[in-house]
């Protein structure tokens, strides 16, 4: 069955304002979610705080005060729908629970990314992406084991494998090899427009918590953790929010941000089981079709064109959130190596020595790299580091545990130039 | 004989208070930074590669179809641009004229088989040779053109940003009709205007001197206002930060006339002659100064308005888009100060009857 929202009616929009009592939902409990409940809620969270930065910043370019009073408008309102959803995480989930969530998110986000990706270039990006985020869902497993003593499969069940991707120490490039090469808006295909805003505004999400959760700790690894992967979502967020096309007018760009809003809605609204949470997601795409018909009465005003000209006439698939272990697998397989090289993907062991890749690895790693000590510290407190492999041992035999690897090596490793000395951790001199 | 030309990205998309809304508007009013024009179309180039990859790597037939469609939108429009604009320049800064027909040549011989790909599309046909030859000739161009054209080009003095405006908005104009987006009322950012450019430049001059008339007759009006001033500390304010506005105004566009080869003297002929025409257009001595003068700035302040856009157009036509870009920026001062105007009127004649009423001095 095929949906358009344009043929829709949605709700008013004087009629959207919520009170407090409406707003203040009731949160979930966060030991009988559904993890891919709780991922939805996340990436709906992610999808609304874009709309509403994307909206402020879209009102300090304009200078007609009607304009800014319809998006002040939709804006109070995205704000509502934003507390409504965020409001669902319980106070007792922990922080790192939510980490665990957000790192699930993007992986089994990417992962459907890519394989809706018709563009090759794209689905390459997605690819690239994931196993990185991959990466950060063991190192955060392996903080929450040795912090709150408990395994990170209870948050996040066994849909999502625990075990390294693309080591994060050598995630850190160059910021002018995180620059990718920008989409053709009116010669691409509309999935690859939805695909790119989604993917871009979760990772700013995830951005943005751990610029301001990560000192929530008072063990120092776990600052030190969060700072070293906070810094990767920076790179994600300029590697993922550079595929848009940068020519896009602000009203055709606020048109493609209520069209992914309505898709994701309608997604979420057919595959999430909670009659509760069902109902919030069916309520807010009635919202959303009415922003989106708000959005393209402006560009048709203002730009005197024709929002259906650039919206597929139906939409396509619907994002869902599904197990991707096998997937995940095969990536890593193939892709472990890669790394980025302007805007291409290239082997790493391809790089010259004197390539800038290796010059910012040495600035930022030093001797001393949190990732790498989240594992190993934790390894030494339980006897074994943790890991989830339902699937068997890790695809890349170099990412085994020590021991098990029959000096097996990735060609990141063998092309290393930095090193991870426990004793030279920062708080070794001070004591 | 006139001749028929390509104009700058046309700023027809204003609206309101005067906010360029189309990227070929906010180009050349410069609140979008252009891209270095060989950066952009080496990206561009890449872009088409990836597309002849996505061709030849897709196996869904349907599939197959829409990525030929768009690979030939993609490389229609960057011939298009190129011709248009890229290599027109090209030609007059190299001074090369034979480099420029051999990249026309190469792109005629590819275009015959885009033809014959496109009309295969078009019978629900793949052209998979045509997309393979297509490809072996692409790439032999592009290498000519990031080889040897381009670092030639980043040599001369050539603005490179201002062509990439030019282009990237001449593209996206092309790709809205190329992919049948365009609608009835679409607006033209670009597009050929049968005008003469040297007409264009004539009227720009003439229009250029009025309007330093006009600025400069305006500054003398606040200038005399502004130290009479004493009871009206916001007005006095607003209009000191206009004079400094006005000041900097006419300085541009003395420097326009100059660089268009206008001599000065006359310039302070002709302000000097209207300058004294100000005198019958204030008030200075009635009761009601501030009132009077006010009114009075508001009707110079539309009438700068007006001059300023009609300008903006001959400008445009003129092919002069760096004078356009500076008019653009009064323009915007302008209209803030009638904003202002509008804004204030009624506060200040009340404040005005207010004082008057209350025996206190209000004249100015
Ligand atoms: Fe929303
Ligand atoms: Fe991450
Ligand atoms: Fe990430
Ligand atoms: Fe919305
Ligand atoms: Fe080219
Ligand atoms: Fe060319």
């Amino acid at each position: 069955m095929s949906f358009n929202p344009l043929q829709e009616r949605g709700i008013p929009i004087e009629k959207q304002l919520r009170n407090w009592s409406e707003l203040n939902v009731k949160p979930y409990d966060k030991n009988s979610v559904h993890p891919y409940s709780r991922a939805r809620g996340i990436l709906m969270n992610g999808i609304e705080v874009e709309a509403i930065i994307f909206s402020h910043n879209m009102a300090r370019n304009l200078l007609d005060p009607d304009i800014k009073k319809q998006l002040a408008m939709v804006r109070r309102v995205e704000q509502q729908q934003q507390k409504a959803i965020n409001w669902l995480i319980p106070g007792d989930e922990t922080t790192l629970e939510v980490t665990l969530g957000y790192e699930q998110v993007a992986v089994d986000m990417t992962a459907w990314a890519a394989q809706n990706e018709p563009d090759p270039y794209l689905r390459q990006v997605y690819e690239f992406g994931v196993l990185e985020d991959f990466d950060h869902l063991y190192r955060y497993a392996n903080l929450y084991e040795m912090l709150e003593g408990k395994k990170a499969e209870q948050i996040i069940s066994d849909l999502t494998e625990m075990t390294p991707g693309r080591p994060t120490i050598f995630e850190h490039r160059h910021p002018h090899d995180e620059i990718r090469r920008p989409m053709t808006a009116l010669a691409a295909h509309p999935q690859s427009i939805l695909n790119a805003l989604m993917v871009m505004s979760a990772e700013q999400q995830t951005m943005n918590y751990y610029m301001t959760i990560g000192n929530r700790f008072m063990e120092p690894l776990a600052r030190a953790t969060y700072l070293e992967i906070g810094m990767i979502e920076e790179q994600h967020v300029t590697h993922y929010e550079t595929i848009l096309d940068p020519t896009v007018s602000w009203f055709e760009n606020l048109v493609f941000h209520e069209y992914t809003e309505c898709w994701l809605y309608y997604s979420f609204m057919q595959e999430e089981p909670d009659p509760r949470v069902k109902a919030l997601y069916e309520l807010h795409l009635n919202m959303e079709i009415e922003h989106l018909r708000i959005a393209c009465e402006l560009m048709r005003s203002v730009e005197k064109r024709d929002p259906e000209a650039i919206l597929p006439a139906t939409m396509g698939p619907s994002m869902s959130f599904r197990e991707n272990r096998k997937w995940v697998r095969s990536i890593l397989e193939e892709q472990v190596d890669l790394t980025a090289k302007d805007s291409e993907f290239v082997p790493v062991a391809d790089l010259p020595d004197d390539d800038r890749y290796f010059a910012y690895q040495r600035a930022v790693n030093g001797r001393w790299s949190p990732t790498e000590e989240a594992i190993r510290a934790n390894a030494e407190k339980q006897g074994r580091e943790y890991r989830l492999e339902v699937e068997g041992p890790n695809p890349v035999e170099g990412l085994r545990p020590e021991g098990e690897r029959n000096n097996a090596s990735t060609d990141y490793a063998r092309r290393s130039v930095v090193e991870h000395d426990p004793k030279a951790a920062p708080w070794t001199d001070a004591s | 004989m006139k001749t028929v030309l390509r104009v700058a990205p046309r700023l027809t998309a204003d609206r309101g208070m005067g906010e360029p809304i189309s990227l070929g508007a906010s180009l050349v009013a410069g609140k979008k930074p252009p891209p270095e024009v060989t950066l952009f179309l080496m990206q561009d180039h890449q872009t088409a590669f990836d597309y002849s990859d996505w061709y030849e790597g897709s196996r869904d037939p349907e599939m197959k179809k829409v990525v030929g469609r768009w690979l030939c939108v993609l490389l229609r429009a960057h011939q298009q641009i190129e011709e248009e604009l890229l290599y027109p320049a090209a030609a007059k800064a190299l001074g090369d004229d034979e480099l420029i027909k051999e990249a026309e040549r190469e792109h005629a011989e590819a275009r015959k088989v885009l033809e014959q790909a496109e009309a295969q599309l078009a019978k629900g046909k793949l052209p998979d040779e045509a997309m393979q030859q297509l490809r072996t000739l692409v790439q032999q161009h592009v290498e000519e053109e990031e080889g040897e054209l381009f670092p030639r080009l980043r040599e001369t003095d050539l603005d490179l940003h201002l062509l990439g405006a030019q282009l990237l908005a001449r593209r996206l104009e092309l790709l809205w009709e190329l992919t049948g987006r365009s609608s009835k009322h679409e607006l033209k950012e670009t597009g050929k205007m049968p005008i003469d450019t040297e007409e264009a430049r004539r009227m720009f001059v003439a229009g250029l001197r009025d309007m330093h008339a006009t600025a400069a007759q305006g500054r003398e009006m606040i200038e005399r206002q502004v130290d009479r001033l004493e009871h009206y500390p916001q007005v006095e304010a607003r209009l000191r930060a206009h004079l400094e506005a006005k000041k900097a105004q006419t300085k541009v566009l003395e420097e326009q006339l100059e660089e268009l080869g206008e001599s000065n003297s006359s310039l302070k002929d002709l302000a000097m002659k209207t300058a004294g025409n100000i005198s019958a257009m204030l008030s200075s001595g009635a009761d009601d100064e501030i009132h009077k003068n006010s009114l009075a700035l508001s009707g110079l302040t539309q009438f700068s308005i007006s001059s300023l856009e009609s300008l903006i157009t001959i400008g445009t036509a003129a092919d002069l888009p760096q004078a356009v870009k500076e008019l653009q920026k009064s323009l915007a001062e302008e209209r803030s100060m009638a904003a202002w105007l509008a804004g204030n009127l009624r506060g200040l004649v009340v404040m005005h009857l207010q004082r008057r009423s209350e025996g206190k001095p209000a004249s100015h």
